[in-house]
């Protein structure tokens, strides 16, 4: 594709493509991203969607926030129970709430790990029902 | 407090761990481009994958993490200093050493914990590449290709990044080159790695890999209403087709425009005209992925998924699978 039709003038994110220069011949371009200027908004509809969902069903104690985080982090089992340490089986576990209410401060610090908060918050979230 | 900084010239790439690498070798002296250095390790590839690993079958257009560095080293005869590390503090250790001896190194991280990064895009994904060229009491001093400038990461954090568990766990994986080849046989590579390149794309004996990968994924791509959670994860996941195609670091129309400026690069090198033909098909090709992903993207944003819109999704990436059977059939007699 040529560099002029290839372009997308957006700051937002810049990142490397390669196309046709004028001269014909093919290099970098630095250009703004399609997704970015015409889906954001989609996506952003999207997670929310999805935050108020999983808001829901934890309220309801239907879930955990190990659940909860999974979803948001769009997370394989396999990948998240090889980060924490823990066969998938006992993964599913602590997608239950009572299961995830007898888990250790270690436990649950490691999730917090994966998850990028910390291990307060994970507790706050099952208790605030 | 302990500083250090190793003059580093930082460059945005199109790719990290291509990037990373070309990063590297341009430091060390050796000058090759980020398409040359995914050309001659046969970089461009195609799969469709579904694992328990994967939240939702996905796609990949390249050859797996590692292989870039790998067949480099094969093909040129770089020698590159790779470590793994059981324990953490051998792992920090090992990477303050190599910066105080003067040594840009490459680490292979989980993408999430890059927090300079927006935090839409960070995800979990361990195979991403830095290079580290310095460091202070607490930060790391890192060149992402993906980011527009030099950045710095937290000690803390670049542990964690680096031994992150689950599936392709980096085990603090770092490499640096340590000797560089004088004369390195430039056509021999160039041969070798469109050669493999094309082997693995239509002659691998899996289902699911190269040419039958693309068809794969088109034969899938009409079932994926019934594995969407709903209409919501539907709509993300076609959209991300785009993104896959376009902005994980592929340089644009899957990895293929960045083939196509190997192919013209390399055509100069081994004096071979017919390769700066086959390097237009190839961008012609790009092209077409470049209209699937826009058209994902627009299906997807304006939730026209109905059964006939995904056909017709589908039919594309057939046509797709055609093209780059020709196209690597095609190349593989040039190179054989």
């Amino acid at each position: 594709m040529k560099e002029k039709d290839l372009y997308i003038d957006d700051k937002t994110r810049e990142f490397i493509l390669y196309a046709e220069k004028d001269d014909e011949t093919y290099a970098e371009v630095k250009s703004g991203s399609y997704a970015v200027r015409h889906c954001m908004d989609e996506f952003y509809r999207i997670r929310q969607n999805l935050e108020n969902e999983l808001n829901e069903k934890l309220e309801k104690g239907l879930i955990s926030p190990v659940y909860y985080f999974m979803l948001m982090h769009d997370m394989g089992l396999r990948d998240l129970a090889g980060r924490i340490g823990i066969s998938r089986r006992k993964l599913k576990k602590h997608f239950e709430p009572r299961h995830f209410l007898k888990l250790d401060d270690g436990m649950l610090e490691r999730y917090a790990q994966v998850f990028d908060v910390t291990a307060t918050q994970l507790k706050e979230m099952m208790t605030k029902q | 407090m302990e500083l250090h900084e190793i003059p580093f010239e930082h460059r945005m790439a199109a790719h990290c761990e291509t990037g990373t690498v070309t990063a590297l070798l341009n430091h060390a002296g050796m000058q090759l481009t980020e398409p040359m250095v995914f050309g001659i390790a046969g970089g461009i590839f195609f799969g469709y994958l579904k694992s328990p690993d994967f939240p939702f079958p996905m796609f990949i257009l390249r050859s797996k993490p590692g292989d870039i560095r790998k067949k480099i080293s094969k093909r040129l005869g770089v020698k590159f200093r790779e470590q793994t590390f059981r324990s953490r503090e051998q792992g920090e250790a090992a990477l303050d050493e190599a910066i105080r001896q003067g040594r840009p190194t490459a680490v292979q991280v989980d993408f999430f914990y890059m927090d300079y990064m927006p935090e839409w895009q960070r995800v979990h994904l361990n195979a991403h590449y830095v290079i580290v060229f310095g460091m202070n009491g607490s930060h790391y001093h890192l060149s992402d290709s993906y980011y527009k400038q030099k950045s710095q990461l937290e000690r803390q954090k670049m542990l964690t990044a680096r031994f992150a568990g689950g599936a392709l766990a980096p085990k603090g994986m770092m490499f640096y080159p340590v000797h560089i080849p004088e004369n390195p046989d430039y056509e021999k590579a160039i041969i070798t790695g469109i050669r493999k390149a094309c082997f693995n794309m239509i002659r691998l004996p899996i289902p699911f890999l190269g040419v039958k990968g693309i068809r794969k994924f088109a034969g899938k791509v009409v079932e994926w209403p019934a594995i969407a959670r709903n209409m919501d994860d539907l709509a993300d996941r076609v959209i991300k087709i785009n993104i896959f195609l376009e902005d994980q670091g592929t340089g644009g129309g899957g990895f293929r425009y960045m083939y196509a400026t190997f192919l013209q690069q390399a055509a100069g090198i081994v004096n071979d005209e017919r390769l700066k033909i086959m390097s237009k098909e190839i961008m012609e090709i790009g092209d077409k992925w470049r209209n699937i992903s826009y058209f994902a993207a627009k299906i997807g944003k304006s939730r026209d998924l109905g059964p006939e819109r995904m056909k017709e999704l589908s039919a594309m990436i057939h046509a797709q699978a055609d093209e780059e059977h020709k196209f690597f059939t095609e190349l593989y007699k040039l190179v054989k």
